[in-house]
């Protein structure tokens, strides 16, 4: 199969996956409680994606000082917690990685 | 199902102010997600795909974990069965962002439903969930995931140019920049006990999978930190 047939049948998937679950004439009804419980998808989701690259740099866990990816992650929380700005978070959080990484 | 409320305008001005206010929330996740975006693009290059290839897999797919993951499998030859495979995995969470914003996207018409779906990436669900946002205001969400879409592709660009340039661009660490922009976006969406019990869980719970080699860690650690969060709303914060 070429390159090109494999990029199209995956964007088909991708698509679909964002897509499918909002159409109106899939008979789809969510009872208050899993309309609760999907409210927790957001963090779980995001967390589940973030922890592997912080606590398995080289893919080995690793936790303790020299892990420069979890340090510069308790920083990226205090500096969340602190400004309350996504940006100027992400920047310094990433300027003290870049500091640990050298 | 509740309907959703939403956001009317009646002027084109006021739909353009909401289209930019939407395009300003998530400028800085784009401006975060920059270096991983110029990642990707290296990377695909690196990966032996053409240039063209390299810019369609952020054009079309537009989806960084499985554009991550398909170049190394394409590289290795693997085959189309497999592929599909590891992108439901990965994909698997789009599933339950547009079950939550079934609610508000259903009743729009097709043209809406057909755009919105497909820029609904992990950062667009972020700034216009409905518990960032009860009132859904589809301009809004469009000038956010259209600006998105612009600045990770334009990020890949970079990337493809940089990548045919600079050797061992993936040796500068710049896969932090995904968990720093994940965690800069999960902080402020604790606001009870239940949610910090589901992030805490979600930590915990992927790296024990991740360390027993239970793969995707995600398919495990998400039910169940859900799970977990709703069960404490349910017991202990009267929901």
């Amino acid at each position: 199969m070429n390159t090109w047939s494999i990029l199209l049948c995956v964007a088909v998937l991708v698509y679909g996956s964002r897509f499918l679950l909002m159409e109106p004439w899939l008979p789809l009804r969510l009872s208050q409680n899993v309309q609760q419980l999907l409210t927790y998808s957001a963090p779980a989701v995001l967390t589940a994606i973030a922890t592997p690259i912080v606590f398995f740099p080289e893919k080995q866990l690793s936790i303790s000082i020299d892990n420069h990816y979890l340090v510069a992650s308790i920083i990226v929380v205090l500096l969340a917690k602190l400004t309350k700005n996504t940006l100027i978070t992400v920047v310094l959080g990433m300027l003290c990685f870049a500091l640990l990484h050298r | 199902m509740n309907q959703a409320e939403y956001v009317q305008y009646s002027s084109g001005n006021d739909k353009v102010k909401a289209f930019i206010k939407g395009a300003i929330a998530i400028l800085p996740i784009s401006v975060a997600v920059i270096p991983w975006g110029i990642l990707t693009g290296s990377l695909a290059i690196e990966s032996g795909l053409d240039p063209l290839q390299s810019q369609g897999l952020s054009a079309i797919i537009f989806a960084g974990a499985v554009q991550l993951a398909i170049m190394g499998m394409i590289q290795a030859g693997a085959g189309i069965a497999s592929i599909l495979v590891s992108v439901l995995f990965i994909t698997s969470r789009h599933f339950l962002y547009s079950m939550v914003m079934r609610s508000q996207i259903s009743s729009l018409p097709l043209r809406w439903r057909l755009s919105l779906g497909f820029l609904l990436t992990d950062e667009l669900f972020a700034i216009a969930n409905p518990g960032q946002h009860p009132k859904f205001d589809r301009w809004y969400a469009l000038g956010g995931g259209l600006f998105f879409y612009l600045g990770w592709n334009i990020a890949t660009l970079v990337g493809i140019i940089a990548g045919e340039q600079i050797d061992d661009l993936d040796s500068l660490g710049l896969d932090f920049a995904i968990a720093a922009t994940f965690i800069a976006l999960i902080i402020p969406m604790i606001k009870k006990g239940s949610l910090l019990l589901c992030v805490l869980t979600a930590t915990v719970v992927s790296i024990i999978s991740e360390y027993l080699h239970f793969q995707p860690s995600l398919l495990i650690a998400v039910p169940v930190a859900m799970l977990v969060g709703f069960l404490y709303a349910r017991s202990f914060e009267g929901e």
